[in-house]
């Protein structure tokens, strides 16, 4: 009954053979397993599923059907203070019985002393910071014995005293820890709009052997009296422009395994499906295209 | 500005508009969007997530006193307790007696009770699975090791004593219309909120068994637990007791101490 966790972490399955996967959310709990959809993975946030009961229990029953990866909202990896260890010891646990082929978690932060604000606040990219981000990276990956992806987030606000673009601060802490990148392609879109960076330039940028993975998801516009901002909301469908950036994306970095990520507003799993579906033709278009061209 | 002193400020600016400065505006982007119209993007953000995720505890206490009420007090209470866990599943706990404390909630005396039934409830519902104790478990302990037996009760079990009829109040928050009023001086209860396999439950049980059970749960020996429950009523029988609880899977298995 008992499993050696030592053995079993050296024994991480292999990645999705259909790139494109979906969140699984309590609302789909039921649907999934009846309609078992032609996805390649599902992702789920590991606090969540900290407590026993009914998440685990339907978290189990899609396991036995879809690879799994473990996207955490609250180690906090940003901050000035060291990731917590009874979350940790919690996130080994799922890892531990849940096996996902990856782990991942923000460039941000959201605890300051003992304060949780639960949001992925936005960091200074200097040097500073990048010590303490690469400090809880470390302490991360040593815990849980295995390399974890960070995302590039979105944000409102942008600090003077940056002394690196975005991309190569993500591109540092992942070549000082060894950990791999989340990039996910609608937080670009919103940086570009919010902080006039050029999306495309970004893309470029970022190291693409680091990148295991990509997210896309609906922002909403925010009116203000001096202007607008897009806010990465989660409660609608990837807008147009961002399937054209993740096209550009996949051109660059392969068929990387890509998620929806629907948090607000849940739709039938239909329509995540088909938003997947509409991933994985653009995965499959770069594909016979890179084909037709050797 | 350090890093630490940056989040800090951060964190005060969110609960607290004024507390963005000009020392403190002056490392952020200037042009365009002000930054205090860009850190309401984060405010509104901090404060909906917390506040949804401690309202959608109280869906009865919502129905009493109203959504408009609910927010008003959750509001407050977010902003004096913020989270001190990176699990928004396990906030809220303290809203019970911050509720006890709210000065519009004065004249409510049953509220906070009935906060501590819906908290109870979530955390009967997120508890750890653990092994429940099997009746073949207990038929195979020694007759002369029963007095000086502990007995825990699982994770999902709680217990909770009130002034206030709360199987009653709960009874007309789930009716589908609510008719009249309802006569809260018709005596105290005492439940027991668990979760056997996968659907969270109440139970109204009785006062000598609910001091048997509340000696078991704070690591008394099941002769104490029962000498307390027979004070409080002289026909308390434990045998019938025991029996019934190990049917309801109230018990946790021996060992497997985590």
């Amino acid at each position: 009954m008992m499993r050696d966790p030592e053995k079993d972490r050296n024994k991480i399955p292999a990645a999705p053979l259909r790139p494109a996967g979906i969140g699984l959310r309590g609302k789909h709990y039921e649907d999934i397993l009846e309609q078992n959809p032609h996805i390649g993975f599902i992702e789920v946030h590991p606090e969540n599923y900290f407590g026993g009961g009914r998440h685990r229990h339907y978290l189990g029953k899609a396991r036995e059907l879809y690879p799994l990866s473990l996207h955490a909202v609250g180690l906090s990896l940003g901050s000035d203070q060291p990731v917590d260890r009874d979350h940790l010891k919690k996130f080994r646990e799922l890892i531990d019985i849940y096996e996902p082929f990856q782990i991942s978690d923000h460039v941000s932060w959201s605890a300051s002393g003992n304060a949780h604000l639960h949001d992925l606040l936005p960091l200074p990219y200097t040097a500073e910071t990048l010590g303490r981000l690469c400090d809880n990276i470390e302490r991360t990956q040593e815990f849980f014995g295995r390399k974890i992806l960070i995302e590039n987030p979105s944000s409102y606000i942008a600090y003077a005293i940056d002394e690196m673009s975005e991309w190569e601060f993500i591109n540092e802490a992942a070549r000082r820890t060894g950990c791999h990148i989340l990039l996910d392609v609608n937080n670009i879109y919103v940086q570009s709009f919010n902080h006039g960076i050029d999306a495309r330039q970004y893309i470029d940028g970022i190291n693409a052997a680091k990148v295991r993975e990509i997210h896309l998801a609906g922002h909403t516009e925010r009116e203000f009296d001096d202007g607008k901002l897009l806010v990465d909301t989660h409660n609608r469908p990837v807008r147009p422009e961002v399937w054209d950036l993740y096209g550009y994306a996949v051109a660059r970095l392969g068929p990387v395994p890509t998620l929806i990520e629907w948090d607000g507003d849940i739709p039938d799993l239909s329509v995540l499906v088909g938003e997947s579906d509409r991933a994985q033709e653009i995965i499959d278009k770069v594909g016979t295209a890179a084909h037709a061209a050797e | 500005m350090r890093l630490n002193k940056i989040q800090e400020k951060f964190r005060n600016t969110i609960f607290d508009p004024d507390a963005l400065d000009k020392n403190f505006q002056s490392i952020f982007i200037s042009g365009g969007i002000s930054a205090a119209n860009r850190m309401k993007v984060y405010r509104n953000n901090v404060m909906t997530s917390l506040s949804q995720a401690v309202i959608a505890v109280y869906p009865l206490t919502e129905k009493l006193v109203g959504t408009d009420f609910l927010k008003g007090a959750v509001n407050k209470y977010v902003i004096s307790n913020p989270p001190d866990q990176g699990n928004l599943n396990f906030y809220g706990a303290t809203f019970a007696d911050f509720i006890a404390d709210y000065e519009p909630a004065k004249n409510l005396p049953y509220l906070p009770d009935m906060a501590r039934l819906e908290w109870a409830w979530e955390m009967a519902t997120l508890a750890d699975d653990d092994a429940p104790l099997r009746p073949e478990d207990l038929q195979e302990t020694p007759e002369s090791d029963l007095p000086d037996l502990r007995l825990r009760l699982r994770a999902c079990a709680h217990l909770l004593e009130s002034d206030y009829p709360l199987g009653k109040i709960v009874d007309f928050c789930r009716a589908e219309k609510q008719d009249g009023n309802l006569d809260i001086g018709t005596g105290g209860a005492h439940m027991m909120i668990y979760r056997p396999k996968l659907q969270t439950q109440m139970r109204k049980i009785s006062e000598s068994e609910f001091i048997f059970l509340r000696g078991l749960r704070d690591g008394n020996h099941l002769m104490a637990a029962t000498e307390w429950a027979s004070e409080a009523d002289e026909t308390f029988d434990l045998a019938a007791v025991l029996q019934k609880h190990l049917q309801m899977e109230t018990f946790k298995a021996f060992g497997g101490e985590k």
